[in-house]
């Protein structure tokens, strides 16, 4: 029962976020062949199982572009298929929260304190991201300078920080507990984990 | 709950309580947060004995949330707490919680209950800071009624909400003031602030069309539920956000005063003081746009407040949940 319900409990996206790690060390780990039939493959393997992230990808355009345009100019276009992979590769990391993934870390035993001190630090940037940017508004309104932005953010990310500490210690996070993380992959997890691993053998010895 | 003879620093001075339900009022700097923290361990007493111990929410909800996914958080806080997971999502049904929503789409009301849920997975016992401030009146109520079975002592300066509340002065248990509050009236000029036919939202319109107009030495209030927009339209007032059409005249200089002060003070000082003290900054501005000025203050700084912007004669434009101070405003602006 607690099996089940914790594949349930921990699984917001397609991808169990295990998989999604393993994939990432083969997927990325094949890139370092440099060739261009592996970076194409590990494109259209991450586009094909996440079409949400195309969605993103099209953000990235101007930067891809910039990169296309500097590459052909200065030369190290064959580079440039192995950026864009590299590229959407990281947005695969998308498809699972971040807590998700610190979570499977801990499944590869790594101490609790160290993945969930990854998963915080992300909501901790995003929360000072968000104060930067009310400074920001209010730097356009009271004209202060630079200098006085980055004081007042150091202020706030001292009170958060006091803050998330307490809060760390309130919900327990002090105490060491031994955490089982229990999971059921299912049969796309197994197979995106078999194509993965097939692109890393292949563009070790064929690509 | 017991505390016996409690004593911290000069901060708290032999504090006998008793209780299953307590709200602790009292004014900004009274030992409010202080009692929490010793009664959830995160503060140690010089003296006094405590029986039972709380999980400690604080006042900022976001400070408490250390994930992106609710699914996440409860997850994680019932793996960390040692309790059945089955349990854990039950409680969070049971305050109506969406498990599959991202922590950054929840409304003020859901972080204060995923808040409320998490610190239920930790313990039977709650200390919960200042939960209702920035809360629309109805989803306190929701709260309250949630509250219900559970035992708790709650920290509160809406005293509106606070059934037998306890009164904390000076770190000590005392007889509540008898509260009697008077807005000096205004004296009005002419038209100031002239918002016409404003249409602006995120994605989709968060109101459409809005018109009104703000005379020199009105006090105004921007009311609705939470997430309806009210910091928004303090903004596009501001000229920080542009409006997708209509427009804002404005004749004087503007100020404003944004939810959390600390974006505005940077001394190591209280909430409440903090509060106070980028409220007065704002106030050297002709019109004056303040985000939830009263959320954080004591019941009688709140009046201070209205009273000291009719002393000097300035135009506010207040964004806020306390009906309390609804009466001593000249307009109200629903959203």
């Amino acid at each position: 029962m607690i099996m089940k319900f914790s594949s349930f409990a921990m699984r917001s996206s397609r991808f169990e976020a295990r998989t999604v790690l393993v994939s990432l060390l083969f997927l990325s780990t094949s890139l370092l062949s440099f060739k261009l039939l592996t970076s194409l493959i590990v494109l259209i393997l991450s586009l094909i199982f996440n079409i949400r992230i195309i969605k993103i990808f099209t953000k990235f355009l101007p930067l891809i572009l910039t990169y296309l345009l500097f590459s052909i100019l200065f030369g190290g276009f064959s580079k440039f298929p192995t950026f864009v992979s590299i590229l959407s590769l990281y947005l695969f990391l998308h498809n699972s929260d971040v807590e998700e993934l610190s979570s499977s870390l801990i499944y590869f035993k790594l101490p609790p304190r160290f993945a969930y001190a990854i998963a915080i630090s992300v909501r901790f940037l995003q929360n000072v991201l968000k104060d930067l940017e009310y400074l920001s508004d209010l730097r356009k309104f009271e004209k202060f300078s630079y200098l006085e932005l980055l004081k007042r953010l150091t202020n706030l990310i001292i009170i958060r920080a006091i803050a998330m500490a307490e809060s760390l210690e309130s919900r327990g996070f002090n105490l060491d507990k031994r955490i089982k993380i229990l999971w059921k992959p299912t049969s796309i997890d197994w197979l995106l984990l078999t194509i993965s691993a097939s692109i890393l053998v292949l563009s070790l010895f064929r690509f | 709950m017991k505390f016996e003879n409690v004593w911290f620093k000069d901060i708290l001075k032999g504090i006998n309580l008793e209780g299953e339900k307590m709200f602790i009022c009292g004014y900004n700097g009274s030992g409010k947060t202080t009692l929490l923290k010793i009664a959830s361990n995160l503060l140690k007493p010089d003296r006094g004995r405590i029986e039972g111990k709380a999980v400690y929410v604080p006042q900022n909800a976001e400070d408490y949330i250390l994930f992106n996914s609710v699914r996440g958080e409860i997850f994680i806080q019932a793996e960390q707490s040692g309790i059945d997971i089955e349990k854990a999502f039950r409680i969070a049904k049971r305050f109506g919680l969406n498990i599959d929503k991202k922590t950054d789409e929840l409304s003020d009301g859901e972080k204060r209950l995923l808040t409320i849920v998490l610190a239920l997975i930790r313990g039977d016992c709650l200390a919960l800071d200042e939960p209702f401030s920035n809360l629309h009146p109805t989803i306190v109520k929701i709260i309250l009624n949630f509250l219900k079975r559970y035992e708790f002592i709650i920290a509160e300066n809406r005293i509106e909400f606070c059934k037998d509340f306890v009164w904390l002065e000076d770190g000590k248990i005392k007889e509540p003031p008898n509260f009697s509050f008077d807005v000096i009236k205004g004296n009005f000029g002419e038209v100031i602030l002239n918002v016409e036919n404003v249409t602006f939202g995120y994605g989709k319109p968060l109101f459409k069309d809005l018109s009104f107009e703000v005379r020199r030495g009105e006090i105004v209030a921007i009311v609705g539920m939470n997430g309806c927009g009210k910091t928004t339209l303090l903004k596009i007032i501001a000229g920080i956000l542009k409006p997708w059409c209509g427009e804002v005249k404005i004749k004087g200089r503007i100020g404003i005063c944004f939810s959390n002060p600390y974006y505005h003070v940077q001394e190591n000082v209280s909430f409440g003081q903090a509060k106070m003290k980028a409220i007065m900054r704002a106030l050297n501005a002709d019109i004056v746009l303040l985000d939830e000025p009263t959320a954080g203050l004591d019941v009688e700084k709140k009046f201070e407040i209205l009273n000291l912007i009719r002393r000097l004669g300035k135009t506010a434009l207040i964004a806020t949940h306390d009906y309390e101070i609804l009466k001593f405003c000249d307009e109200i602006i629903k959203i």
